[in-house]
């Protein structure tokens, strides 16, 4: 029995349908985020879990308690919102202890608390000051600390990290990790971010236009990306055109003047599909070595990788490589471009 | 550059406010008699004779909680008026908002008389209340019937401020109040509230200041025998012709409100300066 269950959940405003019938188990301990892009329904999902939102049919069951009808001040889950939301009147200690109060703990034992909490986050320091008197950083650590100093069963993250600028973004995303893992609660995470989705989650749900596409680990969703819409929206891919031209034990798929042996169930005859080939699986090789020659259009240094766009028979391929790895082709260079046979994966 | 563009307002406020306050001033130190009129000479009798004198000092106090109770009546109907009305959506919100402006675009002296009409010993009001057999009750000139029509004009000071500052409030806060298991009433208190002060206050001040210097409301409603500072004022000027003491009373009515709203905003900013930065 998972820990929290929605089921068969669906939202609509008026005529509109935001989330159409999305089910997810999450076990207890777990770190699943929802991902896709603005408008794709994640947050909705959220704010019915939250309590914000009612949900049009479906439910929500938390431990065994069907909340889909709870107040949200009943559910006593925890919440960091992506504007942080802190009482701009309160002290960061008064932040952090007023969920503690409005459970009418004891004075000392509510002290305690909240100086371990911010202990947590490091901002004992800062336990005096007001929110307007600290950085984006600060205040998310703030949220974060009053959020969990109530112990909630789930922790529900909205955009947590999107009002952070790049590095400290980074560094919040493996700090949320560690307190996370720390803690053990059983966290829901919504982002646009698939960088972030992939690196601290144990499972991502995609999701797209209210539906969920793909519910996988961060690995298996981006080695085995199962629509196009998930190749594209989780890290860079090539998308190779092609049609079923044999099925077998491997499939057959012509693509442009070339064929591809690759693994593919189900697949019908004369069917289009596309071959998803990451930029990262590519390696250059002396031309007439290779699967097939490109010429260097364009090349980008990004710092830790290369990035080349080659001219090639098959259209336009990204190919990343690691900087100091091999030597890099210069613009306009004719090579080989070679790749491993599973490195590419059929979308239909 | 700046100066020049606030000139023409520093014109206005030199030409309109400080020159007639000096010569206010001027006049309030001139001796008077009834006999002769205004003489050239200095004296500070109508200082002394308003600081003095009982019959004062009993309608600078009525003036003063008249105002007072005005301004805690307008807090306690126009606060929740106010976060009512930025709950609303549109088109009642408008219609709502038109409403409550509405005392502003009608007549200060029509709506007195309607008041009155309203207040009056065989008015709507008394009937309603003999019916249920608990009149008639005096209402028209009494401090009542001047409060009544006060809170009606004033309100919409105190919600267009607080409105204001509602307006700036992030709904998200209130959510996080609610996600921490506090009941609705509570996130209003211990949320909403301290966010609205700064808005509570500014409306506090105008409505203080504008009532203690209100003067045809009191002198409506009030009537020829309850009298507040700014009705001294004008019997001193139009019916005994003194107008050195009128003078005298208007600028200890300006001192004494300058004073009280100082203190409450020394008093207010200090409960919650260190918050709201």
């Amino acid at each position: 029995m998972s820990f929290l269950t929605l089921a068969n959940l669906t939202k609509f405003y008026g005529a509109n349908c935001v989330v159409n019938d999305l089910s997810l188990r999450v076990d207890k301990g777990e770190f699943v985020s929802l991902l896709g892009p603005s408008g794709c329904g994640k947050t909705t999902t959220l704010q019915m879990v939250a309590g914000f939102a009612e949900a049009t049919s479906g439910s929500i069951v938390l431990d065994g308690r069907d909340i889909t009808h709870a107040s949200a001040n009943s559910r006593g889950l925890g919440i960091v919102f992506q504007s942080y939301a802190l009482f701009p009147h309160m002290s960061v200690f008064d932040n952090v202890a007023f969920g503690l109060e409005m459970r009418r703990m004891p004075l000392a034992e509510r002290r305690e608390r909240v100086d371990e909490a911010l202990a947590m986050v490091h901002l004992e320091p800062h336990r005096t000051s007001y929110p307007r008197e600290l950085s984006g950083g600060q205040r998310q650590r703030v949220a974060l600390a009053r959020a969990l100093v109530i112990e909630p069963p789930v922790l529900l993250l909205d955009e947590p990290l999107s009002n952070l600028d790049a590095k400290l973004r980074e560094e919040m995303q493996f700090e949320l990790r560690h307190i996370q893992r720390k803690v053990g609660t059983t966290t829901i995470m919504v982002t646009h971010d698939q960088t972030e989705a992939m690196s601290i989650s144990d499972r991502v749900v995609v999701m797209q236009a209210g539906r969920v596409t793909q519910i996988d680990e961060p690995f298996r969703l981006y080695e085995q990306p199962q629509s196009r819409f998930i190749s594209g929206f989780v890290g860079k891919a090539n998308l190779i055109e092609g049609r079923v031209a044999d099925t077998g034990a491997q499939a057959i798929i012509s693509a442009g003047p070339m064929l591809f042996e690759v693994d593919g169930v189900g697949l019908l005859v004369g069917a289009a599909v596309a071959l998803s080939l990451r930029p990262e699986r590519i390696r250059f090789v002396a031309a007439g070595q290779g699967r097939l020659d490109g010429h260097v259009s364009a090349r980008f240094f990004l710092g830790s990788q290369w990035l080349c766009r080659m001219d090639t028979d098959l259209g336009e391929l990204a190919v990343v490589c690691t900087n100091g790895d091999a030597r890099v082709p210069a613009e306009g260079e004719r090579v080989g471009l070679q790749w491993s046979g599973d490195a590419m994966r059929v979308l239909r | 550059m700046p100066w020049a563009l606030s000139a023409p307002a520093l014109l206005l406020f030199g030409s309109l406010l400080l020159v007639p306050l000096a010569l206010t001033t001027v006049l309030s130190f001139h001796v008077f008699s009834h006999a002769t009129g205004v003489q050239d000479d200095f004296t500070l009798a109508h200082y002394a004779a308003v600081l003095g004198d009982e019959y004062y000092h009993g309608i600078f106090w009525r003036t003063f909680w008249v105002s007072a109770l005005t301004t805690l009546i307008c807090i306690a109907i126009g606060a929740p008026e106010a976060y009512v009305l930025s709950r609303m959506r549109d088109p009642w919100r408008a219609i709502c908002l038109l409403v409550v402006l509405a005392p502003l675009l009608v007549s200060v002296v029509v709506r007195a008389f309607g008041w009155s009409m309203l207040l009056g010993p065989q008015g709507p009001v008394n009937q309603a209340l003999q019916s249920l057999g608990l009149g008639p009750v005096r209402i028209l000139y009494t401090e009542a019937a001047v409060i009544i029509a006060l809170v009606h004009v004033m309100l919409p000071f105190m919600v267009i401020p607080v409105w204001t500052s509602l307006h700036k409030l992030d709904p998200a806060v209130e959510n996080a109040a609610l996600s921490l298991s506090a009941a609705p009433f509570t996130v209003l208190r211990r949320i909403v509230l301290p966010q609205v002060m700064p808005g509570i206050l500014s409306g506090s001040l105008i409505v203080f200041g504008l009532s203690a210097s209100a003067f045809a409301i009191p002198g409506l409603l009030g009537g020829r025998r309850l009298k507040m500072v700014a009705t001294v004022v004008y019997d001193e000027y139009l019916h005994e012709l003194n107008w050195p003491l009128g003078a005298a009373v208007a600028l200890l009515l300006l001192l004494a409100n300058l004073v009280v709203m100082l203190s409450y905003n020394h008093f207010v900013e200090r409960n919650y300066k260190k918050s709201m930065g």
